[in-house]
């Protein structure tokens, strides 16, 4: 090969190189990695087709065909709560709600629902209609809570009523240059663009399995539940780290300071004008199946049983409790399935039902 | 941007690639320039504190050499700026909390603010580097360097920017100088890449699954069995060991590739047969820059037996003060310099009419050198002075009942063949041999594939990064 052509070919490299980089920033990959989740060639990404979890550990035996989002808002069994839409819906959710609710039709008696995710950097405002009644459902995982709660100003600043039109604004903290420059994420991007191909997968789960197997060790966000069927997030289960956790021991304490404020929060929106204000803490999967084999920290009925006087919670940690055989999240993923949003949907607009019009 | 990480290879590849497709003057700035992005790829606003730094010390070099009369008072701004900075950043809110713990002792309940600031990454590592300049200008065995460019590459060179090798001007100031001249070797740049890739193996396959046993381990040490924390505190030894020569060889490495030669950092340390050759082999570059720019000053070996105890104290303090803003670092500097005066005493007994020892005398000092180290290390690793003391009463004890091991016994197998396997390489001494590019090609891929296999990718920081 002459000088000019070695040169040439190193030129290209380099360019390929540094469009790779430029690509492998969160907002330019979302499209590609859509793209690449709707194939089924050897180029497509197994990472999410399987659940979160299993893309985090590829244990094959957990390699179960997992579809958050499509179809699971139908069929949703709304009662009939007759044809008036007399109720203004707002939430502030997290990925549980956000990828299923499909619209207010999922919902009795609601005429409108917005929703903004609470890791979602931007304010939601909203204009409340006086005619209708106006409802805020806060919504969040049980992981999350503690978390959430940590800075009452945190969820508090998620939604403002200041009139003008209602929207949700997305911040932009950094420039575009700043932010493709040092994109946090860039790793994570890089695997996926350099090593996230179906003809790669059996040499992952080949090593997953050689782990597994041998050292008896999975992957360090993902734990094997006591009865070997389903994968949990491992800071949800982990024994020493307890933010996330459902077996570390919360204190009384920190119970009054998360009750405290959630209060907080809760009267600063009803000072906003909603009418009625519900917080519903979804349980962490291993608080459900796992309760025959290790000691609950009690987390979610201990801050149920504190006193709340602006707003109500909408309990589904006792319906999933009592009957916990019954298959509500995915095996291989973070998120409930579709029979789990069902029950907390048939829970919520047994609630939304109850309340009296205007 | 961590060598273990994805970016880093494309970075590497990328600026490599550059360096020698470029016009070779214009190596000296892509490689400034590729410098400032790895550092700011951590914190982007902390480069300014690093350009503030290189400004001060750039002109405090100039006015050493001009000038004749003012040269301490020179040195002395260059210096308080350097180590006010390392004073703020890493040590400000140490002497804060213990100067409130000693208000208490009166009953003053006076509180100084807490500085809730983030360590610049490798802060120690190259303030020391830019004090070798300064000092090295100050005694007139280095030229001042003219040139900003070089200078600011000097402190910035990326390989070893966060972690080391603590560099000194005359090894590396004349190599950016003839930088253009250097050629395109395809035998360093083999030679560079195994080394990267053996680095690479030692932190991910070695380091990095030894921490899982260890984090696990000394994460709660009262729950532990003694068994658990004497295999914690032994894996902690070629940890730590792995994790630092990993990535001073991907250092090394990567700066032979574009023909920079840097110094060696480790020479298996834990074949040393005493603390002081420890100390010989162990993280070269720091413990001949306190040799050179502190104990000597303070008068060396060459003094009185008491003189000499002091000067391996303050050293062996400052050394340990270096590491960390923490008691038990400090605790382990004091170990060190006991180790040291001890054994320099017991040296000077028995020095005279010195007989050859037998490969078994020198197995058993290594065994009791090693064994020695290993017990200072508890002091390092363990988060307060509470779970050092903890460690060693479970040991002492033999405490029985406790947590689970966080390996099975396949992992403990693996793990201690590992360790076998790297220290039969190192006794046998041989490196990375280069004969043909088809050997090299295997080697490269033997090490890729296991890194791959064997490895443990949790993108874990390198431990000498917080320092």
């Amino acid at each position: 090969m002459s000088n000019q052509v070695k040169k040439i070919v190193g030129w290209l490299s380099v360019l390929v190189l540094v469009a790779l980089y430029i690509v492998s920033d969160s907002e330019l990959m979302r499209p590609i990695a859509n793209t690449r989740y709707r194939l089924n060639t050897m180029w497509a990404s197994d990472k999410y087709r399987y659940g979160d979890l299993y893309g985090f550990s590829y244990l094959k035996q957990y390699k179960y065909p997992v579809n958050l989002v499509e179809g699971a808002g139908k069929d949703t069994g709304v009662r009939d709560c007759g044809v008036k839409r007399d109720i203004n819906l707002y939430s502030i959710c997290d990925s549980y709600l956000f990828s299923f609710v499909k619209g207010e039709n999922d919902f009795c008696r609601v005429n409108k629902y917005v929703q903004i995710r609470s890791i979602d950097d931007g304010v939601l405002n909203v204009v409340l209609d006086k005619s209708k009644i106006n409802v805020l459902l806060i919504e969040s995982t049980e992981r999350q809570i503690r978390n959430n709660l940590s800075d009452p100003g945190f969820l508090s600043e998620k939604l403002r009523a200041d009139g003008g039109r209602e929207m949700l604004v997305l911040n932009q903290h950094m420039t575009d240059i700043t932010r493709v420059s040092f994109n946090r994420g860039i790793n994570a991007n890089l695997e996926f663009n350099l090593f996230d191909y179906k003809f790669l997968t059996p040499i992952k789960e080949f090593k997953a399995w050689f782990n597994r197997t041998v050292f008896n060790r999975v992957d360090g966000d993902v734990s094997v539940s006591s009865d070997g069927a389903r994968l949990y997030y491992r800071p949800t289960t982990d024994t020493t780290d307890g933010s996330l956790s459902s077996f570390v021991t919360v204190s009384p304490a920190s119970m009054d300071q998360n009750i405290g404020n959630l209060n907080a929060v809760a009267t600063g929106f009803k000072r906003m004008g909603f009418d009625y204000i519900y917080f519903c803490g979804i349980p962490n999967p291993c608080t459900v199946y796992e309760s025959g084999h290790r000691k609950y920290n009690e987390f979610l009925p201990r801050l149920q049983s504190g006193r709340h006087p602006d707003f109500q919670f909408v309990d589904v940690y006792s319906p999933f409790m009592s009957d916990h055989h019954v298959d509500r999240y995915e095996r291989s993923d973070t998120h409930w399935n579709k029979a789990g949003f069902q029950s907390w949907l048939g829970i919520f607009n047994g609630v939304l039902d109850t309340i009296p019009g205007r | 941007m961590l060598f273990n990480s994805l970016e880093f290879l494309v970075f590497f590849i990328v600026i490599t690639l550059s360096y020698f497709l470029l016009p070779p003057k214009l190596r000296a700035p892509l490689l400034l320039f590729a410098s400032c992005y790895f550092y700011m790829a951590f914190v982007p606003v902390y480069i300014f504190i690093l350009f503030f730094t290189i400004v001060v010390d750039y002109i405090a070099g100039i006015l050493l050499e001009n000038s004749t009369k003012n040269k301490k008072g020179i040195l002395l701004c260059s210096l308080v700026v350097n180590i006010g900075f390392l004073c703020i950043f890493k040590y400000y809110n140490f002497f804060a909390t213990n100067i409130d713990r000693g208000f208490t002792l009166f009953h003053w309940n006076v509180k100084l603010p807490l500085l809730a600031i983030l360590l610049p990454v490798g802060l120690s590592f190259h303030t020391f580097q830019a004090m070798s300049y300064t000092i090295e200008v100050y005694r007139g065995h280095q030229k001042a360097e003219r040139n900003f460019l070089i200078y600011a590459l000097y402190v910035m060179f990326y390989p070893q920017l966060v972690a080391g090798p603590i560099e000194r001007p005359q090894n590396l100031l004349h190599q950016f100088h003839s930088m253009p001249g250097i050629r395109f070797d395809r035998e360093r740049v083999k030679s560079g890449l195994l080394r990267m890739g053996f680095g690479l193996f030692k932190k991910v396959v070695i380091a990095d699954r030894l921490a899982l046993f260890v984090d696990g381990t000394y994460e709660s040490p009262h729950l532990q069995t003694g068994w658990a924390l004497v295999i914690a505190s032994f894996f902690y030894s070629f940890q730590i060991y792995c994790d630092f020569s990993g990535y001073s060889d991907i250092a090394i490495g990567a700066a032979k590739v574009m023909g920079i030669d840097l110094m060696e950092n480790f020479r298996s340390p834990y074949l040393a047969k005493s603390i002081p050759e420890f100390w010989r082999r162990w993280h070269i570059s720091l413990s001949t820059w306190f040799r050179d720019y502190l104990f000597i000053p303070l008068g060396g070996s060459r003094v009185t037996t008491q003189r000499l105890c002091f000067n391996l104290f303050v050293v062996f303090l400052i050394s340990g003060f270096w590491h960390g803003a923490n008691w038990t670092f400090l605790i382990w500097g004091f170990l060190h310099a006991v180790l040291m005066i001890l054994s320099m005493l017991l040296g000077k007994r028995s020095s005279g009419g010195k007989k050859e020892d037998s490969t078994a005398m020198k197995v058993g000092k290594m065994i009791g050198v090693f064994l020695l180290i290993n017990f200072t290390w508890i002091f390092f690793r363990a988060a307060n002075i509470d779970h050092a003391k903890a460690i060693l009463k479970s040991m002492v004890h033999f405490k029985l009942s406790g947590a689970p091991m966080v390996f099975n016994a396949n992992e403990l197998f693996f793990s201690g063949l590992l360790i076998a396997f790297l220290v039969a390489k190192e006794y046998a001494g041989k490196p990375l041999v280069l004969v043909s590019n088809r050997r090299f090609a295997f080697q490269l891929v033997l090490l890729v594939a296991s890194c791959y296999l064997f490895g443990v990718f949790n993108y874990k920081k390198f431990i000498y990064f917080q320092f």
